[in-house]
């Protein structure tokens, strides 16, 4: 059996991964509706087809994230929660967001054709108000959950930062899903979104450490910093490769389509880890430890045995419908 | 809810044994008029659900006076206010789609089937 000094370390791993695949999943389809806007209107109906099959199972991933957040750390669910309640309500605008989202994403194929135009919007208007919220919940994170002038300042810029990086791996996934004068136009997009990615990433990087003396000394101390070096230089390395992909794309034979979308994620999964070696063991920043937000022992070994029989299954089947869906999307059919 | 049991089991005793072709009009309009009745039948069984456990939140565990959070009653009270408004405008443009659907209204074209066609070809 699994010790209980161990459980909540399974659990807070199991919390990673779940809100990385979040922000890699649905960040793409969330860029993709960013992008709607752009380009004619004759085109939106290929965007819509490429994410159509994925969209919502990818936010599935936040309802698991939430899940285990409530289920196994119940004092962070309730402090973190409480904290983005208050005073501007971005968890409330983010659930608005997304039910405007979601249900758009219905009615515009299936209202009258009048009133296409103005789900677009709403299906637009919905992705934005997630992406900035959730932007502005990184931020205020980051900086501990505190409602001050320069925590709300740096929070805006990462709530901005966050949204164009959600329309630069929408772009990737574009990239990779489309072909002809779509894919040119997704190029273009990528090649803006990019340096939201890459501030947003700076953002936190820098602002991190200055926040917290902890944290600063965690990253600037031999010879820790030796061993963390590869994880800003690789993203370097990787934004600078996206980079010349993007000069070169697309290609004739279509080779390396695939490129701006794996690098996103690797970049992502890279910032992500940045962010949980800074914060770790903390779940609530520089209040509450993984270890003490953490359920019984006992209610966590009953829900373990859950997550692994159930877990599997939700990687198998996503990885089974983006299998069946691979290749490009040839549009979207009226009969 | 008697009444939706009763109305949907003498459409499966009709349907038996005069087809889908056959139905008699008087019928058809009653169909009709229970279209909201399974709604009603949810939101009836969950407020009886809510109201009848008061005050507990959890049966002898938690009262919810004791469950409430932190948060001002008048945040509460504002977000409540905005989910109820968007849910208002979802009603709204869903009755109106299901009659677009349902081909009622004139001056619309058929609706559109949605189909994505399986890609790799």
């Amino acid at each position: 059996m699994i010790d209980a000094e161990s459980l909540p370390l399974i659990f807070a791993s199991l919390l990673g991964l779940s809100i990385l695949l979040y922000v890699v999943l649905d960040g793409f389809d969330l860029g993709v509706g960013l992008l709607l806007p752009f380009a004619e209107s004759n085109q939106r109906d290929r965007r819509v087809a490429s994410i159509g099959p994925f969209w919502d199972a990818n936010e599935t991933w936040l309802v698991l994230a939430i899940g285990i957040l409530l289920v196994a750390f119940p004092a962070a669910h309730g402090q973190i929660l409480t904290a983005l309640y208050l005073p501007d309500l971005p968890v409330a605008i983010m659930l608005i967001g997304l039910i405007l989202r979601g249900v758009a994403f219905e009615f515009r194929a299936k209202a009258p054709l009048p009133h296409k135009d103005r789900w677009d919007r709403i299906f637009f208007a919905g992705s934005l108000t997630t992406s900035l919220s959730q932007g502005l919940m990184l931020g205020l994170y980051v900086m501990g959950l505190k409602w001050g002038l320069a925590e709300v300042a740096f929070a805006a810029l990462t709530s901005l930062a966050l949204s164009a990086a959600y329309g630069f791996i929408g772009a990737a996934w574009l990239i990779l899903k489309t072909d002809g004068a779509l894919q040119l136009k997704a190029v273009a997009w990528a090649r803006r979104g990019i340096w939201g990615l890459v501030l947003g990433m700076a953002a936190v990087s820098l602002a991190t450490p200055l926040v917290s003396p902890r944290i600063f000394a965690k990253w600037f101390s031999f010879p820790e910093i030796v061993l963390l070096v590869p994880l800003p230089v690789m993203s370097a390395l990787l934004i600078v490769l996206v980079w010349i992909a993007l000069k070169r794309l697309p290609t004739r034979d279509d080779s390396f389509a695939w490129f701006p979308f794996a690098a996103a994620t690797l970049l992502m999964a890279l910032g992500f880890c940045g962010m949980a070696y800074s914060f770790y063991p903390f779940i609530v920043p520089e209040r509450l430890t993984i270890a003490a937000a953490a359920s019984s022992p006992e209610s966590l070994r009953i829900i373990l045995f859950g997550v692994v029989c159930v877990l599997p299954v939700i990687l198998a089947y996503t990885v089974f419908a983006y299998a069946i869906f691979r290749g490009k999307a040839t549009g979207l059919s009226y009969d | 809810m008697t009444a939706t049991y009763l109305t949907s089991w003498s459409g499966l005793w009709l349907f038996w044994r005069r087809g889908a072709e056959n139905l008699p009009r008087p019928y058809l309009t009653a169909l009709t008029a229970m279209t909201f009745s399974g709604w009603v039948a949810t939101l009836a069984g969950w407020y009886v659900t809510e109201i009848g456990r008061q005050p507990w939140l959890v049966q002898g565990v938690l009262t919810a006076a004791d469950a409430v959070g932190p948060v001002a009653a008048g945040m509460v009270l504002s977000t409540l206010l905005a989910y109820l408004a968007v849910y208002v405008l979802l009603l709204a443009a869903y009755v109106g789609a299901l009659f677009h659907l349902a081909g009622r209204k004139p001056g619309f074209a058929p609706a559109p089937r949605f189909v994505l066609q399986p890609a790799g070809e």
